[in-house]
Parts: structure tokens; sequence; C-alpha cells
């Protein structure tokens, strides 16, 4: 065998020694999960509105026991955080003017009823921060790296428990968790932007909701009955 | 040339030379000095070409998106076919100037081909973000080694490489989830295959091959350790050093015994950093690095008698 041939053997070989350790253990599969729409869960209560992950972003909502996702307007959502009044209202923050404001949105119409001026300070009541914390004081609290994520509930003076924790590739991560707000389910956004819905306390397991959906926004969830948020005005 | 005019008559009034060896040996180097008219023409077409693409630059800039997709393409379509026109009548020529002047035209008609197909798959096909990469990497190394092929000068060299780590990495990237911390792996990968296809002479100009093969064989492994969070790619990298140490002796290479030398002084402090950070503090993984690395450069001193020979 002369030198030429020996080369590009041995370089075929190292390219295709190095694509084949890649494909199996560089390509891990991302978790998987059931799905609310094919199978939808008349427990679950109440609508759960979402920014998108579209260009420019849409305002998305689903039904938070399963169904077909609505998109309720695009283009005017500026930024990710997103609320309810307890009117049933969706409430989001608009920052493309030099004043911001509070914008609130008719879910069935999709139209803007409502504009009304924001103190960017504390209090933020759409931070999602805000709405992961139940009113008995527990927590959640988004954990993980590298190839394991988790999403822990704490409550004060006691160790936290885990109620939902995936492997998949390093750089797949749980980034936001939030409360239903009856305290009953726990509303997880995952870095595909996939909407997860699981129990309080980790039964029922996690569900799929929607896709799609931005990343680091919240998702946020409304059931009649309960106190929405207040942004005053 | 004035020095040499003075010292002939210097070494010819010694009697040392012959008047007739003076005159051969003025006339010898005269035909060996460069053609001034082609190093003219050298400069202009890289002043030419650099002001063109400052031009295009700041037309970018203000006018780009206010143009049709179709204007876009022409633009640069006229512009790359511009480059491949030139490039190619350059090449003939007898100049070696000129010729290089010809490298770089076919090196911006590269960069050209995968401005076009940018153009016409975001602009024209709409296609996906990940589609894209493709549509703009492969036809770029389709065309970067059709170039290559009958003119393996140093930038076609760097163009091949360079696209042909682009279209693996833009493959890789259409798999779901992308792998991107094992991207550095493909890099290694790709930069070891240039060494190899270099030392069979496949790869041409050698020493470019050699150069471009061994930055690879030094980023990957790096970027992989990081991204994957793992020692184990700096090993593999510590390993390829070793490896382009011994065949720098063997195949009496300069440039594998730098490539090799430069590898451990990259891998051996990360791996040091790496196991004894944390027990044995910074201060003391430092100095444990300096002292292995003195002994390395003593040891690439010894190495490099070796290689070059008695």
């Amino acid at each position: 065998m002369n030198r030429t041939v020996l080369a590009v053997s041995a370089s075929v070989v190292v390219i295709l020694a190095v694509l084949v350790a890649v494909l199996v253990f560089g390509v891990i599969p991302l978790p998987d999960y059931p799905s609310l729409a094919d199978h939808p869960d008349a427990s679950i209560p109440g609508t759960v509105a979402f920014i998108t992950d579209d260009n420019p972003p849409c305002l998305g909502m689903v039904p938070a026991g399963g169904g077909p996702t609505t998109e309720l307007r695009c283009g005017v959502v500026e930024v990710g955080t997103l609320g309810w009044t307890s009117e049933g209202l969706i409430i989001t923050i608009d920052f493309s003017s030099m004043t911001s404001r509070y914008l609130l949105i008719d879910p069935a119409s999709g139209e803007v009823v409502d504009a009304i001026a924001a103190d960017v300070d504390e209090p933020k009541p759409l931070a999602w921060e805000s709405q992961s914390t139940r009113a008995d004081g527990a927590v959640l609290i988004t954990d993980g790296g590298r190839g394991t994520t988790a999403v822990k509930v704490h409550v004060p003076n006691e160790e936290p428990t885990t109620i939902l924790s995936a492997d998949g590739p390093q750089d797949y991560s749980f980034d936001v968790a939030t409360w239903s707000p009856d305290g009953r389910w726990v509303l997880v956004v995952d870095s595909e932007g996939r909407i997860l819905v699981v129990g309080e306390s980790g039964t029922p397991a996690a569900r799929l909701l929607a896709e799609g959906a931005s990343r680091w926004m919240n998702a946020a969830w409304y059931i009649p009955g309960y106190p929405g948020v207040d942004i005053g005005g | 040339m004035r020095d040499l005019d003075d010292n002939l008559e210097r070494w010819r009034a010694g009697g040392l030379i012959s008047r007739e060896q003076v005159d051969a040996i003025t006339e010898f180097e005269a035909a060996a000095r460069p053609d001034r008219s082609s190093l003219i023409a050298e400069v202009l077409g890289y002043l030419g070409g650099a002001l063109a693409i400052v031009a295009l630059w700041v037309f970018m800039a203000e006018y780009w998106n206010d143009l049709e997709s179709w204007a876009q393409l022409a633009l640069i379509g006229v512009l790359t076919l511009a480059f491949l026109a030139a490039g190619a009548w350059a090449r003939t020529s007898s100049s070696e100037a000129v010729r290089r002047l010809a490298s770089f035209l076919w090196f911006l008609s590269v960069a050209g081909v995968a401005g076009w197909f940018a153009v016409l798959s975001t602009g024209s096909l709409d296609a996906s973000s990940k589609a894209v990469a493709l549509w703009i990497t492969v036809p770029a190394f389709v065309v970067a080694l059709v170039l290559w092929l009958p003119f393996r000068k140093l930038l076609q060299v760097v163009a091949l490489v360079g696209a042909a780590h682009a279209v693996v990495l833009s493959a890789l990237a259409q798999v779901e989830p992308v792998p991107f911390d094992w991207f550095g792996m493909i890099i290694w990968g790709i930069g070891t295959a240039c060494v190899l296809l270099a030392w069979g002479d496949v790869l041409e100009p050698t020493g470019t091959s050699y150069g471009l093969g061994i930055v690879a064989i030094l980023l990957g492994p790096s970027m992989a350790g990081t991204g994957l969070d793992q020692a184990w790619p700096l090993w593999l990298g510590l390993l390829t050093a070793a490896a382009l140490l011994v065949a720098s002796i063997s195949l009496r290479e300069m440039v594998l015994l730098v490539g090799g030398a430069g590898a451990v002084f990259v891998f051996l402090p990360q791996l040091i950093f790496t196991y004894f950070r944390d027990t044995l503090g910074v201060p003391v993984a430092l100095f444990l690095s300096g002292v292995l690395l003195i002994a390395v450069a003593l040891l690439v001193a010894r190495l490099k008698r070796e290689v070059t020979g008695p």
C-alpha cells in the first residue's frame, strides 16, 4: 500500500470514527412526554396563555387540560412576561414606547382593551419569579445541569422535594416553573419551548400541553374565581 | 543589488573572480529579480479587492435591505463571476506575483458563492434556518474543491479546509438535538485528516495543509473539553501532540515538530489545571505546569536536532 492510499484510508477512518462517536454519544434524544392535546385531561382546570417562539412573537392560548392552541395576536407582544387579571384578561407589558405600559388583552377577541402606565421598578407583578411562589410559601426551583434537570418544591424549613426530573442532552433544562392559581398544578417551560403540566407532588407525571413557546418567558395560567395579578391602576 | 555590485567588484579586484564571472552573476541575478510591473499589478489587485470589499460593506450597510432578492443575487453573482474570470485569467500568467493575485481572487470567489447561496436560500427560497447552513456550505465546498484541484495554492487549500469544516458541521447541525458540545471533536477529526492527507501528498501545498490541520488539532480538543466539561478530549489532544512529535522526527518535518510542541503547550497546562486546581490550588498547578513545560521545551530542543539532522 503506497503512502497516498494509506493517507486517504487513514483520513477516512478518522473522520468516520469521529462522526460515529458523535452520533452515538453526542446525540442524546430529548425526553418525551405524553401529549395532553392527544389525550385531554378534564380534571385540569383553566386556560394557559404563552408567548410563541415565532418572529415576531405571538400570543398563544391553550386549554390547561389539553386542546388546540389558539393564536390571539402577533407582533404587538414585546416582552415575555405574562399574567391574568382576576377578571380573565391577559396582561403583558409593552416596552416599545418611551413609557412602559401594561396591555390588557381580551382572550376572546385578542384585542387590547386597556393600557395602563407600568411601574417597571419593584414589585414586578408579571415576573415569573412572583408566580413561582404559592400562597403557603412553597417555592418552585428549577435545577440541574450537564444532562440532568429537575423541578423542585421548596417548602420553608423543609428539604426540597423533586417533582419532575429528566435526562437529556447537556443543554436541556427546565427553565421556568410556575404554580397554577389553585396551587395544585405546576406549569414548566423547558429549553425546547415545550410547556409541560405536572401535578403539585409530581403526580400525575409531566404531560405536554403545547410546543413552540418562547424560552425564558413564562406561561400564565388562569382559573376563574382565583385572584389574578394585581398591577394597580 | 547595489551591495551585490560592490561586492562583485571588490571580489574581482581581489582576484577571486574574473570579469566574465562578474557579468554572469550580474545577469543571473537580474533575471531572478521580480518583474516590477507584476508586483505593481499584484499590489493594485489587492488594493482594488480591498476597496471593493470596503465599498460593498458600506453599500450593504446602507442599501442592502432595500434591494430586492434578485438584485442582491445579481450583484453578488456578477462580482463572483468577475472574481472567477479574473482569477482564471491571472492564473495562466508566467509571473508568480500575478498568480498569487489569482489565488486571492479565487479565494474571494468562494466567499462570493457562499454569499450568493445565502441570499438565495434566505431571500428567494425561504429555507429553514438549519437548511440555510447546508445551502451555503455545500456549494462553497464544491467550488473550493473545484478551484483547488487545478490551482493548489495557499488560499485555495485554506478555502477548501475551511469549507470542509463548515460543510460537516452544518450537516451535523441538521441532527436533532444538535450535538454542539461535540463540534470540537469534529474539528479535531478533520484536522487529523488534513495532517494525514498532507503527509500522503494528497492535500497541497503540504506546509499550509500541515499548518491548517495542526490549528484544528489545537482548537478541537480544547473546545470539546470545555463543551463536554470532561478531560478526555484534552488527553486525546495530548496523544495527538505526541504522535506529531514522533512523526516530526521520522519525517524530518519541522512544521510537525512546532505543531506537536504547540499542542503539548496547549493541552498539558489544561490537564494539570483540570486535575490539580482543586487539590493543589492554582499556584502549585501553575508551578507544575511551568516545570513540565520546561521539560517539554528541553525535549523539543533535542528533537529539533533530530529533525533538522546533522
